[in-house]
């Protein structure tokens, strides 16, 4: 086996006194000395030991000599010229030959699987930083600037760059970007860029052509030692003082945003391709928190018009509709006069005009009751969460007295209840609001009874002392599946009720009222079966006087 | 106080429909009354009236000043001080009414009315 080709192994054997050795393998390689100096200065191997480690050598030999042991390990280092350091792993032994006696042994210079260590080192800080400064990018309770000050600072210590910067993209598309450096990270004593002229308004393209065409041609990097760089682009980094330069574009979909610099203004570095692709991948992402940040801004924006939009229109409307009732009242009150007047007519004229009357009148309250629809369509004006005690039994009876007086369309209204006589309860909002929910829904259900007329089933009961839980179920024209979700949206109508008269706002405000205070709305339908809307109504108190 | 009053209504009413129609239930109603289109015209025949009016009917929102203006500009004056003041208004949210409330308005007439229920408040006071 020639040991010359494993260049980091040597085999030495020598005399007790270090006075005759001999080698096998590239020692000169290994420790920077030839074999023939090492020969000619017996004391020579001594001093290219490290002085830490010189006792510890010395040590293992005497163990050998005293004959403690036959053989020990070592592992030591040893000081090259120029300082470099060299880490050796090693064995030696005792050897007695022909009555002479002295040491044998081999030694590895394992220096460059410590550097790997070290380089696995260095790329898992690198990734910690990375994922560290995607976690800062995208906290935008900070402002843009204090964000990436922070993640360029992050990234020139982890690079141990001087100067980390961005130039991002104020003009121009892909064929011709104008960058400007708007963000810079300098070391301690290294001069910053933001007050130089040339970092401005760069065409790249114009400036730097090769350039423009590895980051943005090409969408990669861009690296390497200023003085082996073109002349042109030399007169623009070295008044900068910069000796070695990596730039990473960055990227967002199809864009070019700009690029990250890292600066060295003392080292001619050579960057490594992987940390060169971590660091471009890194640039987009800080773009993303950009887009993301800027995003949501026009999210945020457009909302506040849409919200602007929406009070002013509904402003609008309550202020029109105010607007109505003057010549409502102008109506209602010649109306009135002409029913006064038209008692002097004769029977047969009379009863005519009385119906004609009769049929105006009842346009005017439909006509007022749409008014009141669209000035109670802002929710917060209709509930009224002020608790308010009712005993439900007789509400109940109540409702259903007034419902059969008021509407002559109902054929059957079957109650159905499970509550205690004297029941009493402190509702979790007024009666002013159980009254208009309870309204709406059982006009409702009048409203849409379809051919069959209106058959209604109510149903209420105290879940648990929890809430009142009521059911309204009509077995009138239902609701299709596919409008059935929309139905409680406001101002959402069916298309099969275009010819029954409606505003599109009941339900979607019993909803609202419903869930300001914590109670459920739930609708199901069948179409042309029935539809049942069960509500639940939170109780804050339940009492039971007699 | 009462004996000197002139007896009459005054109807402050910006809409030319609703004052015809009020004007002839007055009529009808022998109810005596002058009328206003405005707050300043209002004002104006409260200058030119001898005696103050025994009754102020009053629209809420009108051109140029309110209803409201109207009432603090006659609750400066001494006679006026004790007047009943009617507010007609389609304006009946609670912040309106409160605002007349504090002022010392009398009460709120709501719009659309009817015809009877005026006619017998106006005869409290007419």
């Amino acid at each position: 086996m020639n040991l010359n080709n494993l260049p980091n192994l040597v085999i030495w054997k020598s005399d007790e006194n270090f006075s005759s050795l001999e080698f096998e393998g590239n020692v000169e390689q290994l420790c920077g000395f030839s074999e023939d100096q090492l020969i000619n200065d017996p004391t020579l191997w001594v001093n290219i030991i490290h002085p830490d480690d010189r006792d510890y050598m010395l040590n293992a030999l005497n163990l050998l000599k005293e004959g403690h042991q036959h053989s020990v390990d070592v592992n030591f280092r040893i000081l090259r010229r120029a300082k470099a350091v060299r880490n050796i792993l090693g064995s030696i032994c005792r050897i007695s030959h022909n009555g002479v006696t002295g040491f044998q042994g081999y030694y590895v210079d394992i220096s460059s699987r410590n550097q790997d260590r070290e380089l696995e080192t260095h790329k898992k800080s690198l990734l910690n930083l990375l994922s560290d400064s995607i976690a800062k990018s995208f906290n935008l309770e900070k402002n843009r600037l204090d964000r990436v000050n922070e993640v360029l600072g992050s990234l020139g210590k982890i690079t141990s760059a001087d100067r980390v910067y961005i130039f991002d993209k104020k003009s121009g598309d892909n064929s011709r970007p104008i960058l400007s450096q708007n963000y810079e990270w300098s070391r301690d004593g290294i001069e910053s860029q933001m007050s130089n002229d040339v970092v401005f308004d760069v065409d790249l393209k114009e400036l730097v052509p090769r350039w423009y065409s590895n980051l943005v041609e090409n969408k990669s990097y861009l690296s390497g030692i200023v003085r082996h760089f073109p002349e042109e682009e030399r007169e623009v980094l070295q008044p900068q003082d910069i000796v070695s330069i990596l730039v990473t574009p960055i990227w967002y979909g199809n864009e070019f945003f700009g690029f990250i610099g890292f600066d060295d203004c003392s080292e001619e570095r050579v960057w490594n391709d992987e940390e060169s692709k971590l660091l471009t991948v890194f640039g987009s992402l800080m773009i993303a928190s950009w887009i993301f940040e800027d995003s949501l801004a026009t999210v945020e924006r457009q909302l506040n018009e849409v919200k602007k939009l929406q009070s002013e229109r509904e402003q609008f409307l309550k202020m029109i509709s105010h607007q109505f009732k003057t010549p409502l009242s102008v109506i209602r009150l010649n109306t009135e006069l002409l029913s006064q007047f038209s008692k002097k007519l004769s029977t047969g004229d009379l009863s005519f005009v009385q119906k004609k009357i009769t049929r105006i009148e009842s346009s005017i309250r439909k006509f007022e009751d749409l008014i009141e629809a669209i000035l109670v369509g802002n929710s917060s004006q209709i509930v009224d969460i002020t608790p308010e005690p009712i005993n439900v039994n007789d509400w109940f009876k109540e409702f259903v007295a007034q419902k059969t007086r008021d509407f002559n369309e109902i054929k059957e209204l079957r109650l159905n209840q499970n509550v205690t006589n004297a029941e009493k309860v402190k509702l979790s909002f007024s009666l002013k609001t159980l009254d208009y929910i309870m309204d709406t829904l059982f006009s409702n259900a009048v409203k849409y009874r379809g051919e069959k007329g209106a058959i209604i089933d109510l149903k209420y009961e105290i879940n648990e002392g929890e809430s009142l839980d009521i059911m309204i179920m009509d077995h009138g024209i239902g609701i299709r599946e596919d409008e059935l979700p929309k139905i409680a949206t406001p101002f959402y109508r069916a298309n099969d009720v275009i010819n029954i008269s409606g505003t599109g706002i009941g339900l979607s405000m019993v909803k609202d009222s419903l869930g300001a205070v914590g109670g459920s709305f739930v609708i199901e339908s069948e179409y042309d079966e029935y539809t049942t809307v069960n509500i639940s109504i939170p109780i804050e108190e339940i009492a039971n006087d007699n | 106080m009462t004996t000197n009053k002139n007896g009459k209504l005054l109807l402050v009413e910006d809409d030319f429909e609703l004052r015809e129609t009020l004007e002839e239930i007055f009529f009808l109603y022998d109810i005596p009354f002058d009328v206003a289109k405005s707050a300043s015209e209002a004002k104006k025949q409260v200058s030119n009236s001898d005696a103050p009016y025994s009754l102020v009917l009053s629209d809420y929102l009108m051109p140029g000043e309110s209803g409201l203006d109207f009432f603090m500009y006659l609750k400066e004056l001494e006679i006026y001080r004790e007047i009943p003041f009617f507010i007609l208004s389609a304006r009946t949210e609670d912040e309106v009414r409160e605002k007349c409330r504090n002022a010392g308005v009398t009460d709120f007439i709501k719009k659309p009315f009817e015809m009877q229920t005026l006619v017998d408040l106006i005869k409290q006071y007419v």
